[in-house]
């Protein structure tokens, strides 16, 4: 289990999270939604250690650090690999530093997205790179898969067939925490959404708990952001009296 | 047992260049410290006269300039190129910020120090290679200084000067 507690970041004085409090069980796909700079990469940073924050992040009841690092992977749109490398030089040095890494699902991985063995990273596209991102987060053998925006650049068919691929690939043990805009996209795949708004937790509900209550993921969204749907009706109504 | 080199560079790095890039520095700063036999040269032609026939014959009681008197700026050129070295440090954690973030994936390792042992074993190689040939160099721009310039002409404590005692 990957307990965050009160764990807040500023950046020179601005509050990036506040308090932000979160469990996240072993086996679930959970979407971490909120609006451009609500403070989901920031609570993702902290997690891996790569910022420092106040609070307290434990993984499996230890603080998260070396011991345990390895059971948390990464992928981010920013993408983390080197460039100048080729895929397979990516696997070896994985293979060398991750003891867990899969070099059986990294293959199949490679081959269903039929990416080349040995070009360098450099030369692939932009969706390319994005695929190769994830699949080294899916293959370094963590428990907890975070992953930042994964997939700004690829068309909607790609992003398709990786969210069956992860529904599908993912065993009992593996949890992805999978901050995206893309709402409706993964309304299908995610057993739990977690909405992040200025630094905050805003809202957590289970697909379970959404069904129940006969409402969709977009739906709860819009309520806990207290979005008003006529508010783009009412500014053209305004643009348009102003004009006349 | 073979060296693996690959584990003293960042990852993805050509390490033939940069270690042409050492070998170009090291042989500047050893161009220049040439300068040095162009000044023992030069002392050492003030220890003679020519005579009429056009022969050269040793001033009596003639004095040598010191060795470390010649040597002076002689070796600025290895320090500034370990001090240059030494950035390199900074060009290695930089080059995990270009492209992509590396740099991400190189803090998530689970060993310690894998990134610093990458970013800075080269740096520090270069650091004491290059003050190691300063001083082979010094070693052997002495030897030269001690078997060109006749015995009589040199003052004693040549290396106590040096070293400034």
């Amino acid at each position: 289990m990957l307990e965050i507690k009160e764990v807040s970041k500023s950046y020179g004085g601005k509050n990036a999270l506040e308090g932000v409090s979160l469990t996240l069980p072993r086996g679930e796909i959970v979407g971490l939604f909120g609006e451009n700079g609500a403070g989901k990469t920031t609570l993702m940073k902290c997690v891996l250690g790569l910022l420092r924050y106040k609070g307290e992040i434990m993984l499996a009841g230890e603080p998260v650090g070396r011991k345990n690092l390895a059971r948390l992977s990464f992928a981010t749109g920013e993408h983390s690999f080197f460039p100048a490398l080729s895929a397979s030089e990516h696997r070896d040095f994985y293979a060398m530093h991750f003891p867990a890494f899969r070099e059986k699902r990294f293959r199949g991985l490679m081959e269903f997205f039929g990416l080349p063995m040995n070009k360098a990273l450099r030369g692939f596209s932009t969706g390319q790179k994005n695929q190769f991102e994830v699949i080294m987060a899916l293959a370094q053998g963590a428990d907890y898969i975070l992953m930042d925006e994964p997939f700004a650049g690829n068309d909607v068919f790609n992003r398709e067939d990786f969210y069956k691929v992860l529904s599908g690939i993912l065993e009992p043990q593996e949890t992805v925490l999978l901050s995206t805009h893309l709402l409706e996209e993964v309304e299908q795949f995610i057993g739990r959404a977690v909405l992040i708004s200025r630094g905050r937790i805003v809202g957590d509900a289970s697909a379970e708990e959404l069904e129940a209550q006969g409402r969709g993921l977009l739906d709860y969204v819009k309520e806990k952001y207290r979005y008003r749907a006529d508010r783009v009706s009412q500014a053209l109504s305004e643009l348009m009296e102003d004009g006349e | 047992m073979k060296l693996d080199l690959s584990r003293y560079f960042p990852v993805g790095i050509e390490r033939r260049r940069e270690l042409r890039r050492l070998l170009y520095a090291a042989l500047a700063a050893l161009l220049y410290s040439m300068g040095f036999l162009v000044r023992l040269a030069g002392a050492h032609g003030e220890l003679y006269t020519e005579l009429r026939d056009g022969t050269r014959v040793l001033i009596k009681g003639a004095v040598a300039e010191d060795f470390a008197r010649l040597l002076r700026g002689s070796m600025i050129g290895f320090w500034v190129m370990a001090g240059a070295a030494l950035l390199w440090a900074s060009y290695f954690y930089g080059y995990h910020y270009q492209g992509s973030r590396s740099i991400y994936l190189m803090r998530r390792l689970p060993q310690r120090g894998e990134l610093h042992r990458r970013c800075l074993a080269f740096p520090i190689f270069s650091v004491l290679a290059l003050l190691l040939l300063m001083a082979l160099t010094t070693a052997a721009y002495f030897l030269i200084y001690m078997s060109v310039m006749p015995a009589e002409c040199v003052r004693p404590g040549q290396l106590g000067r040096l070293f400034g005692f």
